[in-house]
């Protein structure tokens, strides 16, 4: 049981960091340096997401129900609000300025954007071929 | 020039509210890392590989190895990583990244509990090197008070993770959302410094561990081995009165106030001074600990009492190497955690006298500390006797500080004492292993650092 739980975590958090970091890459950010403190900002957030939600379906919430997915959406959205604190704290404005998204808050709504469908699209690959 | 006038300077000291602010960070973030510590490994890492059958010895042992890595990388690695922290200059993110690989550690679990145990290890002392060494900048030299919040906190995290289940916390939520959060207040908090045109900055590096002279020496000596005998009685007392959770918790908030109220008076009433009357007292005390709750408890306040003492101590003598200083205390520590028990150093007479060798030696690093001040300067290549015609290279800056040193502002020289911050509140899990389910003593030598 918790060894299923910690894989979930384990699934959500490196999957996070993979594709926020590639899309981060992908839109300009070259430097490493920034490229680890966006995996930084990943792995401060994601598990705070999880927990959140794992806290909530123990305490009887019902998985897909509308009150589910009302807490889903309050928890991205102050997700994509507390990234773009982070990156703005943490990445130079200058470093971001060279990139094709150069406001932290614009930035952090793509890459949790790009993260959130490229979830939906594993789950439906994952259904098809099950 | 008018920019340059504008714009404050990169080295510029936080006031005082940033500070406190920061202080006030990284002391929570302290306690809920060792929370998360001790959550992992006696809840995740010691279950996975002993589960149900504790009778199956190859599994303990290898839980037992799990235990001694954690241990081995947060406490022993703390000294390179310490001495990396002081070239890289960005403390918050060391500690930040402290707060991430703890985090990743708890994925790691399924793979395999003992990687598990030595990442967690290393994002432990990870966090520590950082906060740390950025406490130490904060309150600036000869000032205890500051390392004893920081340090103090972590006692309570880890008594409280080792007896999660009994306080009713749920794993891995509870542990993950701490961190999480603690990372996140530690960034926001170096943000927050920046933003002021302040920097919480190392002090330029420099080799001070190289041909050490007498003073600095009985500093590294003195200080190192009243650290080593703090962790070894943190964990060799075993009152026979500390029954259950409750008492443990308050033996645990005693320890957590002792390192706090060690580092206040200290700065107030001089370092010697609240050596000189705390530990003899705590000796008597400890006499008759083992019948009296209430003298347990105050030896217990008092003997903590120069734990942050020591950590400043050599912190400030080897002030361009803090984090190197650091993880000298967090060695000694793991020394005494890891010493073997003598039945008659466990008893309240064996006690008692240790806690008196303590006394000796932390006087022996006194003396070397009043050495420090009084005698040497380190001019930017070597240490030197003021006044032997050698000195003219001693750079302004070492100049203002013994001028500091010798204020009345800052107290009598010659009452520094040290103590270092960890103390034998050790937070060795390893002892813990074996009284897994009494679990307070581990708060004992409480988390030290």
């Amino acid at each position: 049981m918790m060894e299923s739980i910690l894989l979930w975590y384990a699934e959500g958090l490196y999957c996070t960091i993979l594709i926020e970091c590639l899309v981060a890459i992908l839109l300009g950010m070259r430097d490493a340096k920034y490229v680890a403190r966006m995996a930084l900002i990943q792995a401060l957030t994601n598990p705070f997401v999880l927990s959140v939600v794992l806290t909530a379906t123990s305490c009887g919430m019902v998985a897909e129900s509308p009150a589910y997915w009302a807490l889903v959406a309050a928890l991205e959205s102050s997700v994509v609000v507390c990234e773009a604190f982070l990156i703005r704290a943490l990445i130079a404005e200058g470093e971001l300025g060279r990139m094709r998204v150069s406001n932290p808050l614009a930035l952090s709504l793509t890459l949790n954007l790009s993260s959130y469908l490229f979830g939906l699209l594993m789950g439906a690959v994952g259904t098809l071929l099950s | 020039m008018r920019s340059i006038l504008q714009t404050p300077p990169p080295h510029a000291c936080p006031d005082r509210a940033t500070r406190i602010s920061a202080l006030l960070a990284y002391s929570v973030a302290h306690f809920c890392v060792d929370l998360a510590c001790a959550m992992l490994v006696m809840g995740l890492v010691v279950p996975a590989l002993v589960g149900t059958d504790a009778s199956d010895t190859e599994m303990v042992a290898f839980a037992s190895l799990s235990i001694l890595l954690y241990n081995l990388v947060a406490f022993a690695f703390q000294l390179p990583i310490g001495m990396l922290a002081d070239h890289y200059d960005d403390n918050a993110m060391v500690s930040a990244w402290g707060c991430a690989v703890v985090i990743l550690a708890y994925t790691l679990v399924p793979v395999s509990p003992m990687v598990a145990a030595t990442v967690a290890g290393l994002g432990n002392a990870m966090f520590h090197i950082g906060g740390g060494i950025d406490v130490l900048n904060l309150s600036g030299t000869r000032r205890a008070d500051m390392s004893g919040v920081f340090v103090s906190t972590g006692a309570m995290g880890l008594f409280l993770g080792l007896n999660w289940s009994d306080v009713g916390l749920s794993l891995p939520e509870v542990p993950l959302i701490l961190l999480t959060a603690s990372g996140m207040a530690i960034v926001a908090m170096r943000h927050l410094v920046r933003q002021n045109g302040t920097l919480i900055a190392n002090e330029e590096l420099r080799p001070e561990f190289s041909g050490m002279p007498l003073p600095v020496v009985l500093v590294l000596i003195g200080m190192s081995v009243t650290i080593v005998i703090r962790s070894y009685l943190g964990f060799s007392v075993a009152f026979p009165w500390k029954t259950g959770v409750a008492l443990g918790t308050v033996n645990t908030l005693v320890i957590v106030l002792g390192k706090m109220l060690g580092g206040i008076i200290g700065d107030r009433l001089g370092w010697k001074r609240t050596a000189i009357l705390s530990l003899p007292l705590a000796s008597v005390l400890f006499l008759v600990s083992y019948d009296h709750m209430w003298a347990g408890l105050a030896a217990m306040l008092l003997f903590n009492m120069t734990m942050p003492l020591t950590l400043t101590t050599l912190a400030d003598t080897f002030r361009h190497n803090k984090g190197a200083a650091f993880g000298i205390t967090t060695v000694a520590l793991f020394v005494g955690g890891r010493s073997t028990s003598i039945p008659f150093l466990s008893s309240p007479v064996g006690i008692a006298l240790m806690c008196l060798v303590s006394f000796a030696t932390i006087m022996v690093g006194f003396r070397g500390y009043d050495g420090v001040l009084t005698e040497l300067m380190f001019d930017g290549d070597r240490w030197r006797r003021i006044g032997d015609g050698t000195n003219d290279k001693v750079t302004d800056k070492e100049t203002t500080d013994r001028a500091d040193a010798e204020s009345p502002a800052t107290d009598h020289v010659t009452d520094h004492v040290t103590d270092g911050m960890t103390d034998g509140t050790t937070d060795n899990l390893t002892d813990k292993m074996s009284e897994q389910g009494d679990g307070q003593d581990a708060s004992e030598g409480g988390d030290g650092r």
